[in-house]
């Protein structure tokens, strides 16, 4: 038995970012008043980034709030007001934060009015809160970007996304999302009273190709290296932080020095689980109030969970190259037009999933079904039949990933131990 | 000829696949669609036959459920267990409108039977990406989206279709949308002629048969109507989850209320507005199915609100009933304000939440529209 690992240096580095860039954000935007945006987590945060305008994302501020524990009242609040409880409501948490009005029980003092909200229509929802929300802060504009479909699911889109996007992606959908891309920075322009910088959005494109460069390089030591040289939770908060802020030379500068440490691991031998048996990938969205459940299996069976969908989306999913003649909104419109398809349609999320098995060299796999989002929830079985039919026995877990009243630690933590026993470790 | 009429229009919506072979049979090339946003002018200028196709409750889904989470609408699992088992397969073409999501997914999903059960035989189906943001940009997206349709058409059998074929297709489907409008006074009215379930097969009838066809019965039920419906009873509208199969409002009226007003995508609004007939028919068509058919993506909300109060005031109804599908995960984010706008006018309401569609609770739906009918007449007392 050895002892566990020592945090790495990067991961303390990225929760001392995250902290500082919300001290920022209390600084200049809750207490000076200045402009920011809601944005959605799928939509081009690149534009802000280049025009130097604080953005929150919605995905962020839900999380903040679950992992306070808050959302049971806010959960109750939406009860009182009428929204029934068969809606998915984890992602509005944030609107009733607004809603409720109450500065000192909403994280960081509550959201004040933003300069704008942006939504990606993916769902049915998005314009619907979206109406909403902005009119409970008084009427603030909300963009609406629209979710334009694909009509083919084109195999290999991992490989594709990165050079060959205009084909993958279909041309009148990028056309459409270029379009929708001008008219946002037009009123972004309007209501800032800033001017959005070719040249510098192009660096700030360049830039996030070079984050997922790294990233890759990231991934191929993890998944090359048995013992891994970190655990899963480390993984997520280091390219999490990396991808908030992408287009930032600080995610280049963080990305390789993560690099140069996981490097320095894999030489020295010192891994997240040392007596590393069984290699596990986790499936679908993240258990983001309780990571340590990806580290429960290391002591008893030796069994270390490698790969999660954020481990390298940043580097298939964002990376968008573009020639010197291409307009790099092009690029930008390329990222985010099919993001979520990509990880939750069948025939892609498989596809993918597939081959970070082989690539991490994992054995198995355990999925994660969130309940009260059936967005999330969507594919959920091709994707394991597809997993089982390639060689990669798959455990399916059915569960809240928001509300931790119903996660059964217990439950969920045998659940998983009889799974290895009886298909992995045999 | 009223009784022929009601029968001819109730045969249709029993029977959509016998319209699909007569069609054939006659030589006319068959489009199966979904829900309420499939622009048809385009079908009927490709000189086609649209039919709208929707989800028995008959067909429990069993291989359906191997690749499907139950979370999908249970319309769309019976719909995926149809085709399953090669039930549409006749059709020319069968085209799937992004206007819902999970409509969107259902497309995809039967991109995948191949990879599965390759031996299913399937028709050959498009996706219409109608997009419906209230913006010039999407309007020009749509516009690209119908070209498209109209290029796939031609190749599943269809003609060439020029401005004037489509100016052809508009009007014909205008004097649909008049008939049904004028039709619909029988179940709007005062002293109602048709049930709620009969305007339900009225409606979806007009989805299945040829507008040529659809408009002469119409005319000749109209012309002709039957008596009026002897019953009293408040009158109610159903708002909610799709109701393609009458079942529900059945109920509603079975335990004592008038059904004479629908709001949701198989009922009244479908047909409210006409396509504009002037100038270029191609943005006129994208205009009104960005911006003028109900749908869960249509927004502003307000607008959306204002139109529903308005079929309320039109077909003076005593009360609301909203029902909502077991996992609808959109229906109920704009309840609060509807909420507040029908307290306002007075107007009742009841809401249904996480019906089941395969196997809905009838005692407790009966037990809450009963209450809701005596809260009602309490209220009138
Ligand atoms: S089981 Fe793994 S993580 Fe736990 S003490 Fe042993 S080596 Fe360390
Ligand atoms: S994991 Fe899926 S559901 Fe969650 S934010 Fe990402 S794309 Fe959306």
């Amino acid at each position: 038995m050895t002892d566990p690992q020592d945090k790495m240096v990067a991961t303390v580095a990225a929760q001392a970012h995250q902290k500082a860039t919300q001290a920022r954000f209390r600084e200049e935007v809750i207490e000076g008043g200045g402009d920011y945006v809601i944005a959605d987590a799928v939509t081009p945060h690149e534009i802000f980034h280049t025009m130097d305008i604080p953005v929150i994302s919605l995905a962020w501020y839900s999380a903040v709030i679950a992992a306070k524990r808050l959302s049971p009242y806010y959960f109750d609040l939406m009860d009182r007001l009428g929204y029934h409880d068969g809606l998915p409501r984890y992602g509005s948490l944030p609107f009733m934060t607004t809603l409720d009005g109450d500065p000192e029980r909403a994280p960081y003092g509550g959201l004040p009015r933003p300069m704008l909200i942006l939504e990606r229509l993916r769902g049915d929802v998005g314009q619907k809160i979206g109406e909403q929300w902005a009119g409970a802060f008084d009427g603030v504009p909300l963009v609406a970007l629209d979710s334009s479909s694909v009509s083919e699911l084109r195999s290999g889109w991992h490989k594709r996304a990165q050079h060959d996007w205009e084909e993958l992606y279909e041309t009148p959908r990028l056309d459409f999302q270029t379009e929708q891309l001008r008219d946002l920075i037009a009123v972004t322009e309007t209501l800032s009273h800033r001017t959005f910088d070719a040249a510098e959005f192009r660096a700030v494109m360049h830039r996030v190709n070079r984050a997922g460069e790294l990233v890759d390089r990231a991934k191929r030591i993890i998944a090359r290296t048995r013992p891994a040289p970190v655990a899963l939770p480390e993984q997520l908060t280091n390219i999490m932080a990396a991808t908030w802020s992408r287009g930032s030379q600080w995610a280049i500068d963080h990305l390789e020095a993560y690099c140069a440490e996981l490097e320095a691991r894999a030489a020295a031998g010192v891994a997240a689980c040392p007596n590393e048996r069984v290699r596990l990938l986790w499936v679908n969205n993240g258990l983001w109030f309780n990571t340590g459940f990806y580290r429960a299996f290391e002591e008893r069976y030796g069994a270390v969970f490698v790969w999660s969908m954020y481990s390298n989306f940043f580097s298939d999913g964002y990376r968008k190259y573009f020639d010197d003649g291409v307009d790099p909104l092009r690029a930008l419109a390329a990222r985010h037009i099919s993001m979520n398809e990509q990880l939750h349609l069948p025939g892609w999320m498989s596809e993918w999933i597939i081959e970070q098995a082989r690539d991490y060299q994992c054995d198995a796999a355990v999925m994660l079904v969130p309940v009260g989002d059936r967005l999330a929830a969507f594919g959920t079985k091709l994707c394991a039949m597809a997993l089982e039919r390639a060689g990669i026995p798959v455990l399916t877990l059915t569960a809240s990933m928001v509300d931790a009243r119903l996660w059964d630690n217990d439950a969920m933590i045998a659940k998983v131990g009889q799974f290895l026993e009886d298909r992995v470790l045999t | 000829m009223t009784d022929a009429a009601l029968a001819r229009l109730r045969a249709a919506y029993a029977d959509p696949a016998a319209e699909v072979a007569r069609a054939h049979a006659a030589g006319t090339p068959v489009v199966g669609y979904f829900l309420n946003s499939v622009p048809i002018e385009l079908v009927l200028a490709a000189g086609m036959h649209p039919i709208r196709l929707t989800g028995r409750t008959e067909r429990t889904p069993v291989r359906a459920d191997r690749y499907m989470e139950e979370y999908f609408d249970g319309e769309v699992r019976a719909i995926f267990e149809a085709l399953l088992a090669g039930e549409h397969a006749a059709l020319d073409l069968l085209v799937v409108p992004r206007s819902a999501e999970i409509y969107l997914q259902l497309y995809y999903w039967i991109g995948e039977i191949p990879r599965w059960e390759p031996e299913v035989a399937l028709p050959p189906a498009w996706l219409f990406d109608l997009l419906q943001t209230p913006s010039y940009t999407t309007t020009r997206y749509v516009i690209g989206r119908l070209h498209a349709m109209a290029e796939r058409l031609h190749r599943a059998g269809g003609v060439v279709i020029d401005d004037a074929r489509l100016a052809g297709g508009i009007a014909l489907a205008n004097r649909l949308r008049a008939a049904v409008t004028a039709a619909s006074t029988l179940w709007h009215g005062e002293a109602p002629r048709l049930s709620g379930a009969d305007a339900l097969h009225v409606i979806a009838a007009a989805q299945i048969l040829h507008p040529d066809e659809a408009i002469a019965v119409l005319e000749a039920l109209v012309g002709n109507p039957p008596a009026p419906i002897q019953r009293s009873g408040p009158r109610l509208m159903v708002k909610g989850s799709p109701q393609h199969h009458t079942r529900f409002t059945m109920l509603v009226e079975d335990c004592g209320a008038r059904v004479v007003a629908h709001d949701h995508i198989a009922g009244d609004r479908i047909f409210e507005r006409p396509v504009r007939e002037s100038g270029d028919p191609w943005e006129a068509l994208a205009l009104h199915y960005q911006r003028e058919i109900p749908g869960p993506r249509a927004y502003p909300q307000a607008r959306e609100d204002a139109r529903f109060l308005a079929l309320a005031e039109a077909a003076a109804v005593d009360g609301v009933v909203i029902i909502h599908d077991e996992w609808d995960d959109t229906l109920g984010w704009e309840y609060p304000d509807q909420k507040r706008a029908m307290d306002a006018r007075g107007l009742p309401s009841l809401f249904l939440k996480r019906q089941s569609w395969f196997a809905p609770p009838e005692a407790a739906q009966r037990a809450a529209i009963g209450g809701f009918i005596d809260q009602i007449e309490r209220g009138r007392a």
